[in-house]
C-alpha cells in the first residue's frame, strides 16, 4: 500500500517535473528569439535612444581678396535667450529687457508666453547690452556665445560677398553660393545618455568623416583696386545725380574680376536694415540695352568677316535712315554726311552702324553677337546671373535686325558686355570669367582652384588688333567721343555709350531716363585691364562720353599711380606652397611672393625660417603673430607655413633645430 | 572538514545534493555582481554611495547562506512541528503588516513589517511557512485526501486566509503563487483531479475579478498583449525590457557595459535584473541563469522523489516549486510572454528577505536530499 502510494505520488510528481520543463524550454526559445532573432531591429531602437548626435559646426571660412587681405570673418556675439518656466516674475523681466534691448515690452510678453522652454529674445546684440542683460542676474534669462559674421571693411565688395543670416546660413552672394564650402562639414559627436538625458561620455563615431573643417575662398578681386572703383563710382553717382551704377574691372587676358561695384553701397554687416533688393548684384543679375557700347561688336564682326575694312565709305543719310515703318536717327539729332568705317565708331553713328550690319547680314551678325557671348551665361562663379535677351535672327523684324546694331533690342548683363569687350582686348579670345581664385582647407591645401578658363576665339587676332585701334582712336582723337577717358602717356581703347530705358508704360524708349556707359580697355597695345562703368539714370551729363568716361579715367589712372607704369607690378601672395600641387601660377598675376618685405600683409604668416628663437620672438612681435615655440636652434619649419593665412587666433607653431643644414 | 561533511548531519548518512548547492551558489554569485552591476550609478545617485546595494546584498547573502548551512543539518522531521504555528504566526503577521508603525508601506503596498531592529517581507515567511503546512497536512491525511471536505475544503479554506490576506496588501501576484503552489501539492499529495479541476475553475472568474477592479492590472494586462500601443506608460516598461534583451543580442555588452539599467529600466536591481542581465550578457547569460533554474528544479524534484517520507517528498517538492514558480513568472514576465507580475527573481534580484528565505528553502532541500533512500 505504502509501496504503491510513493510510485503514484512520484508518477505526479513527474508529470508536474515535465510541466515546469516545458515552461523553462519555452522561456529560453523566447528568450533565443528576443536576442538573436530579432535583436537587431531591438537593439537599433536602444542605440537609438541611448545617444543623440551633436553637430558641432566648424566656424565659418574666411574670405579672403587675392592679397590675403580679409573680406568676411566670423567673430563671437551675444544673443539673448530665455526659458519662461524659471522665470519667476514675468512682468518684471518684460520690463528690465525691453528696457536693455529696446525691444517692444509686448513682443517679449508674447515670447515668454509661449510656454516653451526656450525662446531666443535677441540675438547677435552689442556687448554693452549682453553685459547689462547679465547683470540682471535673473532667474530662467540667459546669455550665450554665437558666431557672427563680421565684414571687416563694411561696404567694401559687399555685394559680391553677400551676407550670412541667423544661424550661420548664408544667404546672398557667395556666402550663399559657396554656403557649403564655407560651412564646412560639421563634426559630429555622438553622446550616450541615460533616460534622464543626462550626457554619459562622449563616444566619437567612427561612420563620420571628421575633420574636414570649413574651406576658406580667396577671390580674384583686389581690394585696393575694388575700393577705388567703389569710391570713384559713389562720388560719380552722387555727383551725377544718378540713381545708382555699377563698374566692372577684369584681367582681360584671364579673365579674373578684379573688382566689380553697385551702387548703392550694400554693407552686409546690416544686412538686416536694408532693402534686400539693395543687395543685389546688378552686374550679373540684370540686363539692359547696351546703346552704343554695342557697335564694337558689330563692326568687329564686319572687320573679321571681311565685309568691311576701316577705310570703306558709308552714307550716312544724314541722320534720316528710314528702315521699313521707322526712321533711325543719330543721337542727340546730329547729322552725318559720309563716314569712314572707323569714324562710324569715333562719331558712334548709329546709322552708319546699321548700314554697316546691313552688309553684314543678320545671319552672321546673330552669329558673331553669340560668339562674343551675348544671350548666354558667362557662367561666371557668382550667383543669380541671368543669359540676357537675344533673339534668334530668324525672329528678327527689320527693324529689329537695324536695331540691334547700335544696341536696341538686345538686352545684356554688365559682365557679357565686359568679358566680350576683353575678348576683343584678349586678341579675339573669349575668357571665363571668375572671381573665385581658390578655395583652401583649414591647412592651405587648395581644394579647388580657379584657372583661366578659354572659352573660344570669336575673331581673329588681327582682327582684334584692328578694332582696338579703332577704339583707341575714339578716345585719343580731339574730336572723339570718348576723349575724356584719356588717360596721361597710356592709350586707353574704349567706347561711350547711352542707352535708353525702355519704358514701359509709354510702349517707347526714353530719352530722359538713360544709362549711360563707358567700356574700355589699356594699354590699347598690351591690354591689361578691361573696365565698364554704368550709371543709372544720370540727372546731368546723360551721355555716356561726359558722365561715365571721366570715372574709368579716374580709376584708370589711379590704379596706374598706384603701381606705377606697369600694373603687373602689384602682385599677390602665394596660396601657399605644397609641393605636390606645384605653386599656383597666374598668367597675369604674376609670380608669387614670400609673406616677407615690408609691407607684407599682416594677415598672412611670415617667414621665420632660418631664424633663431629671439629673432623669431622679434619679428612674432612686430607682426602681432602668436609664437609657439617647438624645439631649439635655428627654425626648421612652421605651421602655417609663409605666406598662408594665419586664421583668427593669429598662432603660427615654429619647430627648431640643431641639425646643420635643415 | 570537507563538504560533505559540513552538510552532512552527524551520525548520519547520505551526503547533500552537491549539483544544487552548485547551482544555487552559482546563482547567488551572478546575482549579486548584477546587483552592483544594475544600481551602482542609481545608488551613487539617490545615496551618493555606489555600493549602498551591494553592501547590504552581500549581508543577506551570508546570513542566508548560514541559515542555509544551519538547516541542512537539521533534520527536516523536526519541522513538523512548526507546521501548525507557522501558519498562526503567518497569519499575525499579515494582520500586523496593516497595523501603523509596524507595518511599512513601499510604494503603496503594505508588505513590511518593521520590528525595530528587523524588517522583512511577511509573504515570503507566508509561502514557506504554506508549504510546510501543506506537507504536514497532505502526510497525515494521506489516507482521507480524496474526501473532498478533507481534501479540499480544509486546505483551501487556509489558504484563501492567508491568499485574502496577501491580496489586501495589495500582493496580487503572491496570493496567485499561494494558491497555484497549494493546487500542486494537493495533486501530488493524491487529491482527485475532479476536485481540484472544479476548484481551478472557481479561481478562474475570482481572478478576473481581481484583476478587473484595480485599474493598475488592466494597465498590466493591455501593456502585456500590445506594448507599443502606449510606450511611454503602461508599455514603457516591458519595452524597456526587451530594448535590453534586444541591445544583448547573442554574447551581450559586457558586464557593467549596459545602457538601460541607466533609468531607462524601472528597478533595474530588483524585478528587472534579468533584463540587465540580458544585456550585459547576452542570450548567452540568460540561457545559463535559465539553465541553472532548470538544474536546481530537476534536482528539486528528485530529492522529492527519493525522499524517505511523504512529509519530506511533499516539502522538499513545495519548496522548489515555489522556486520555480516565483522565476518562472518573474522570467517570463520581463520577456513579456505573461504579464508583469512585480515579483523577483530567486536569488538575483536585491532583497534580503526573498534571499534569506530562498536560502532557507535550499537548506530544507539539503537536509531532505542527505535522507535520500
Amino acid at each position: 500500500m505504502k509501496r504503491e502510494a510513493t510510485r503514484y505520488r512520484r508518477l505526479r510528481l513527474a508529470s508536474l517535473l515535465g510541466l515546469f520543463l516545458v515552461l523553462y524550454i519555452i522561456l529560453i526559445t523566447r528568450a533565443l528569439h528576443l536576442q538573436v532573432v530579432s535583436g537587431q531591429a531591438l537593439k537599433s531602437l536602444a542605440v537609438r535612444q541611448h545617444t543623440k548626435i551633436m553637430e558641432m559646426p566648424p566656424e565659418r571660412g574666411l574670405i579672403f581678396d587675392r592679397n590675403g587681405r580679409k573680406l568676411a570673418a566670423s567673430v563671437m556675439a551675444d544673443s539673448v535667450f530665455a526659458d519662461p518656466s524659471k522665470i519667476k516674475n514675468v512682468q518684471r523681466a518684460a520690463d528690465e529687457l525691453s528696457r536693455i534691448l529696446g525691444t517692444d515690452r509686448d513682443t517679449i510678453l508674447r515670447k515668454l508666453g509661449r510656454g516653451k522652454n526656450f525662446c531666443w529674445l535677441a540675438r547677435l546684440v552689442p556687448p554693452e547690452q549682453a553685459a547689462q542683460v547679465e547683470a540682471l542676474k535673473m532667474d530662467g534669462v540667459f546669455v550665450v556665445k554665437e558666431p557672427k559674421r563680421h565684414y571687416p571693411n563694411g561696404e567694401l565688395a559687399g555685394h559680391i560677398l553677400g551676407f550670412v543670416g541667423m544661424d550661420a546660413v548664408g544667404l546672398e552672394g557667395l556666402e550663399r553660393k559657396y554656403d557649403q564650402y564655407l560651412r564646412g562639414t560639421p563634426q559630429r559627436l555622438v553622446w550616450a545618455r541615460d533616460a534622464k538625458g543626462k550626457r554619459i561620455y562622449p563616444r566619437l563615431e567612427k561612420a563620420v568623416v571628421q575633420g574636414q573643417g570649413s574651406y576658406h575662398i580667396i577671390l580674384t578681386i583686389d581690394s585696393r583696386i575694388q575700393h577705388l572703383v567703389e569710391t570713384h563710382l559713389k562720388e560719380a553717382v552722387l555727383d551725377k545725380g544718378a540713381k545708382g551704377g555699377f563698374a566692372v574691372v577684369m584681367d582681360p587676358r584671364t579673365g579674373e574680376i578684379l573688382a566689380l561695384a553697385n551702387q548703392p553701397g550694400f554693407d552686409p554687416n546690416r544686412f538686416a536694415e536694408g532693402n534686400p533688393m539693395k543687395g543685389k548684384n546688378r552686374v550679373v543679375t540684370d540686363c539692359y540695352d547696351p546703346g552704343s557700347t554695342f557697335k564694337p561688336f558689330v563692326a568687329a564682326a564686319a572687320l573679321d568677316a571681311r565685309v568691311a575694312k576701316e577705310t570703306d565709305r558709308f552714307y550716312c543719310e544724314n541722320g534720316h535712315y528710314a528702315v521699313g515703318d521707322r526712321v533711325i536717327h543719330e543721337a542727340q539729332r546730329k547729322r552725318h554726311g559720309t563716314l569712314t568705317f572707323k569714324e562710324i565708331i569715333k562719331y558712334s553713328s548709329n546709322i552708319g552702324t546699321v548700314k554697316i550690319a546691313e552688309r553684314l547680314g543678320r545671319e552672321r551678325l546673330y552669329e558673331y553677337i553669340t560668339k562674343f557671348g551675348f544671350g548666354a551665361r558667362t557662367g561666371i562663379d557668382l550667383p543669380g546671373e541671368i543669359p540676357g535677351l537675344l533673339r534668334h535672327y530668324r525672329d528678327w523684324t527689320r527693324i529689329d535686325a537695324a536695331t540691334i546694331a547700335f544696341g536696341q533690342g538686345v538686352s545684356v548683363t554688365a559682365i557679357q558686355l565686359v568679358t566680350a569687350l576683353s575678348a576683343i582686348a584678349n586678341n579675339g579670345i573669349l575668357m571665363k570669367p571668375f572671381i573665385i581664385r581658390a578655395i583652401v582647407d583649414g591647412k592651405g591645401d587648395i581644394v579647388r582652384e580657379g584657372r583661366p578658363t578659354v572659352v573660344r576665339r570669336v575673331i581673329s587676332e588681327q582682327t582684334a588688333r584692328r578694332m582696338a585701334s579703332i577704339l583707341t582712336a575714339v578716345v585719343s582723337d580731339e574730336d572723339g567721343t570718348g576723349k575724356k577717358a584719356r588717360i596721361e602717356n597710356v592709350n586707353v581703347a574704349g567706347k561711350t555709350g547711352t542707352s535708353q530705358k525702355f519704358d514701359f508704360a509709354r510702349r517707347a524708349y526714353s530719352s530722359e531716363k538713360v544709362r549711360t556707359s563707358f567700356m574700355g580697355f589699356f594699354p590699347a597695345e598690351a591690354p591689361q585691364l578691361a573696365m565698364l562703368v554704368v550709371l543709372d539714370e544720370p540727372q546731368r551729363d546723360r551721355w555716356g562720353g561726359v558722365a561715365s568716361a571721366p570715372v574709368f579715367k579716374k580709376i584708370g589712372e589711379e590704379i596706374l599711380n598706384c603701381y606705377r607704369t606697369d600694373i603687373r607690378e602689384y602682385q599677390t601672395a602665394p596660396l601657399r606652397e605644397t609641393p605636390n600641387l606645384g605653386t599656383l601660377r597666374f598668367v597675369a598675376a604674376g609670380g608669387p611672393r614670400g609673406g616677407d618685405g615690408d609691407e607684407a600683409d599682416l594677415s598672412v604668416a611670415p617667414d621665420f625660417r632660418g631664424l633663431t628663437i629671439r629673432e623669431a620672438l622679434v619679428k612674432a612681435r612686430d607682426r602681432d603673430v602668436n609664437l609657439k615655440i617647438v624645439g631649439h636652434g635655428w627654425a626648421i619649419s612652421q605651421d602655417p607655413p609663409p605666406g598662408a593665412a594665419l586664421g583668427i587666433g593669429r598662432s603660427c607653431t615654429v619647430t627648431f633645430g640643431t641639425e646643420a643644414g635643415s | 572538514m570537507n563538504w560533505k561533511e559540513m552538510f552532512s548531519p552527524k551520525g548520519r548518512e547520505g551526503s547533500p545534493d552537491l549539483i544544487l548547492l552548485s547551482a544555487v551558489l552559482i546563482l547567488v554569485a551572478v546575482g549579486t555582481i548584477m546587483i552592483y552591476s544594475s544600481s551602482s550609478i542609481m545608488a551613487m545617485e539617490r545615496f551618493r554611495d555606489g555600493l549602498y546595494f551591494l553592501k547590504r546584498q552581500v549581508v543577506y547573502v551570508a546570513f542566508g547562506l548560514l541559515l542555509m548551512i544551519r538547516l541542512s543539518r537539521f533534520p527536516y522531521e523536526n519541522l513538523r512541528s512548526f507546521a501548525y504555528p507557522g501558519v498562526i504566526v503567518s497569519v499575525i503577521l499579515l494582520i500586523l503588516v496593516f497595523v501603523p508603525h509596524i507595518g511599512i508601506r513601499v510604494g503603496g503596498a503594505r508588505r513590511w513589517i518593521n520590528l525595530g531592529f528587523i524588517s522583512f517581507q511577511v509573504s515570503e515567511l507566508v509561502k514557506m511557512a504554506l508549504v510546510l503546512f501543506l506537507a504536514y497536512y497532505v502526510d497525515r491525511k494521506t489516507a482521507h485526501l480524496k474526501d473532498f471536505r478533507r481534501g479540499i475544503v480544509i486546505p483551501f479554506s487556509v489558504v484563501l486566509v492567508l491568499a485574502a490576506l496577501v491580496v489586501k496588501e495589495p500582493d496580487f501576484g503572491t496570493a496567485a503563487i499561494l494558491v497555484a503552489i497549494t493546487m500542486m501539492m494537493l495533486y501530488v499529495g493524491g487529491v482527485r483531479l475532479t476536485h481540484l479541476m472544479g476548484i481551478a475553475a472557481l479561481a478562474v472568474p475570482v481572478g478576473v475579478f481581481f484583476v478587473l477592479t484595480k485599474g493598475y492590472r488592466i494597465s498590466r494586462i493591455t501593456a502585456f498583449l500590445d506594448p507599443w500601443r502606449d510606450p511611454q506608460r503602461s508599455g514603457f516598461q516591458i519595452i524597456q525590457s526587451y530594448l535590453s534583451f534586444g541591445s544583448g543580442g547573442t554574447f551581450g555588452v559586457g558586464v557593467g557595459d549596459g545602457m538601460q539599467k541607466l533609468f531607462y529600466l524601472p528597478e533595474p536591481h530588483t524585478d528587472f535584473i534579468l533584463s540587465v542581465l540580458a544585456e550585459e550578457g547576452g542570450f548567452f547569460g540568460v540561457a545559463v541563469v535559465i539553465c541553472l533554474f532548470i538544474v536546481l528544479i530537476l534536482r528539486g524534484f528528485f530529492i522529492s522523489m527519493r525522499a524517505p517520507d511523504t512529509f519530506g517528498s511533499l516539502l522538499a517538492a513545495g519548496l522548489t516549486m515555489v522556486i520555480a514558480l516565483e522565476a518562472f513568472i518573474n522570467i517570463a514576465g520581463v520577456m513579456g510572454i505573461i504579464p508583469l507580475k512585480g515579483l523577483a527573481l530567486p536569488f538575483l534580484s536585491y532583497g534580503g528577505t526573498a534571499l534569506v528565505t530562498s536560502l532557507a528553502a535550499v537548506g530544507i532541500l539539503l537536509n531532505i536530499s542527505s535522507h535520500e533512500t
